[in-house]
């Protein structure tokens, strides 16, 4: 039986709040796994430095695209230098349930996408 | 036959269900008491020493040897021991396609593989292409998973040197009729040389190298219930003769001077350095293990793995939210499959948390991933340890997660 945490990534994956397109993006960074097929993308708008909106695009497992999607609602207001803070270690606990060693680069996937972001 | 219970792992770990024999396979007594045996009692340099105890290990060696050629239907001389099917097939990558070779490729000669190959006989055959600047050509799958036969013919040109293929693929589970590709090269008129992986058909089906028709082929002994760290590659001996070094150093020479070195005859040729002599005495003990009368893979284990590979996918045809991948023939025990809204990653993590284990990811195969426009795949691969209560246990365990997510 799956605990109610557990449900919640699964349930997160399937309706992800900030996944989709973002025209007014102006910052792009992906990233890929590509032994497991996890694929995501960020598309951020950028104003003076500081993140306005984010979206991420992302093909791939439940864990994967939960992280992404609850690393997405934190991103708004945050400098671009300040993503470089991000610790692994909070992006892995916002999950709520225990990872696997195993399991850590898909939980991580968003944050090494933030870390290649690019002006688009 | 072999049975769970001369698998130790599943007496120290009853509650498990392991279904990733195409990625490893568990070890049964056997090969374990003989690698300690070796240890104990048996080991020393092999062709070197001139005491009693060397001679022995030798001795033992070369008896693994001659279990290996058994198996497949061949002679002790065509059997090189390599440390994986992987490093045969960049031997033979190389070796093939080496400008010192006799009657070597000439740049624009054209080598074919498959689409759905592993990366193990993709990658070598990418690498020497580019530097021997040779043309590598992919011939597409059907809808099954086999390579297509049409599809291969029409590829072939009069400038066709080498056909590298997988025998059963590590994804679709399904066997390519290799038999029939000399057959058909003849009929072109085409001197191919041929390449087959044996990776997932060896601990399936009873190989014979002269039914097969092929001039080399590639094993593991980790997918063959022996110890990792080893595996075979035969040749036909002519042609075997003809290929110059691979690896160089000891063993594999004749006579070494300043101003050159002469090399070993073949299989030794292809051996440089101090082998892995415990992982070659304990695959032949795997083998043995394995075996029928006639010293090939036992039916009776051929049949276990088919009976089981049967139930298992009536099982999963079942199951509304499942899509199996291709149509697994299965004698080679292998199903890979999809899960409607559930990625395979996360499908294995939950397995997993119960004891079932089973494959996730693209199992070394992209190319194929990528034609398929799959992120991935689950897989389940069968080995002769398993039994009706893990296919219960699996099925059982998909059910309720399918109930809950």
């Amino acid at each position: 039986m799956l605990k109610q945490e557990e449900l919640a990534i699964f349930d997160r994956a399937r309706h992800p709040h900030l996944m989709g397109p973002l025209e007014s993006a102006n910052y792009k960074g992906e990233a890929t796994n590509l032994s497991c097929g996890d694929e995501l993308i960020w598309r951020l708008q950028v104003e003076e430095g500081v993140i306005k909106e984010a979206r991420h695009q992302t093909r791939g497992c439940a864990i994967c695209t939960a992280s992404a999607d609850l690393l997405a609602e934190k991103l708004a207001g945050k400098t671009l230098a300040e993503l470089k803070e991000i610790d692994p270690d909070t992006v892995i606990a916002q999950l709520g349930i225990e990872i696997s060693e195993g399991r850590k680069h898909c939980a991580l996937l968003g944050l090494e996408g933030l870390g290649k972001l690019k002006e688009a | 036959m072999i049975t769970k219970a001369d698998f130790p792992i599943f007496e120290q770990r009853p509650d498990l269900v392991y279904l990733d024999s195409a990625a490893t396979t568990q070890k049964p007594e056997a090969v374990i008491k003989a690698v300690d045996w070796w240890y104990r009692s048996q080991n020393a340099p092999i062709m070197r020493g001139k005491y009693p105890l060397s001679e022995q290990a030798t001795a033992a060696y070369a008896a693994a040897r001659g279990v290996v050629a058994s198996f497949i239907g061949a002679i002790p001389e065509e059997i090189v021991f390599v440390r994986s099917a992987t490093e045969g097939l960049n031997l033979l990558a190389n070796c093939l396609t080496n400008p010192g070779r006799e009657e070597p490729l000439l740049p624009g000669d054209h080598i074919l593989i498959s689409e759905a190959e592993h990366h193990a006989n993709l990658v070598p055959w990418q690498i020497v292409a580019k530097e021997r600047n040779l043309v590598l050509d992919y011939v597409r799958f059907g809808k099954t998973g086999e390579v297509e036969l049409g599809e291969l013919e029409a590829a072939l040109t009069p400038r066709t040197r080498i056909i590298s293929l997988t025998h059963c693929s590590n994804v679709f589970g399904r066997f390519n009729q290799v038999e029939t590709v000399r057959p058909l090269l003849t009929r072109r008129g085409i001197s191919a040389e041929i390449v087959v992986d044996a990776c997932q058909s060896a601990a399936h089906l009873p190989l014979e190298v002269s039914t097969l028709n092929v001039d080399y082929l590639v094993g593991s002994s980790h997918k063959l219930y022996g110890p990792s760290g080893v595996g075979f590659l035969w040749g036909r001996l002519p042609h075997l003769q003809t290929l110059p070094p691979y690896q160089s150093g000891g063993e594999m020479i004749d006579q070494v001077t300043l101003e050159g070195t002469t090399f070993a005859k073949v299989p030794a040729r292809f051996e440089a350095g101090t082998p892995n002599m415990e992982g070659a005495i304990g695959f032949a003990a795997a083998l043995e293990a394995i075996r029928g009368d006639d010293g090939k893979l036992s039916p009776a284990l051929t049949q276990h793995i088919t009976r089981l590979a049967d139930l298992m996918i009536s099982e999963l045809k079942l199951i509304d939210r499942i899509q199996l991948i291709g149509e697994p023939g299965p004698e080679s025990g292998l199903i890979s499959f999809q899960v409607e809204g559930i990625h395979p990653h996360d499908l294995a993590d939950l397995l997993g948390r119960q004891q079932i284990c089973i494959r996730a990811g693209q199992h070394c195969a992209q190319p194929l991933h990528s034609a398929l426009n799959l992120p991935g795949s689950a897989r389940i691969s069968l080995g002769v340890y398993n039994t009706d209560e893990d296919i219960t246990r699996l099925i059982e365990a998909l059910k309720q997660i399918l109930k809950e997510i």
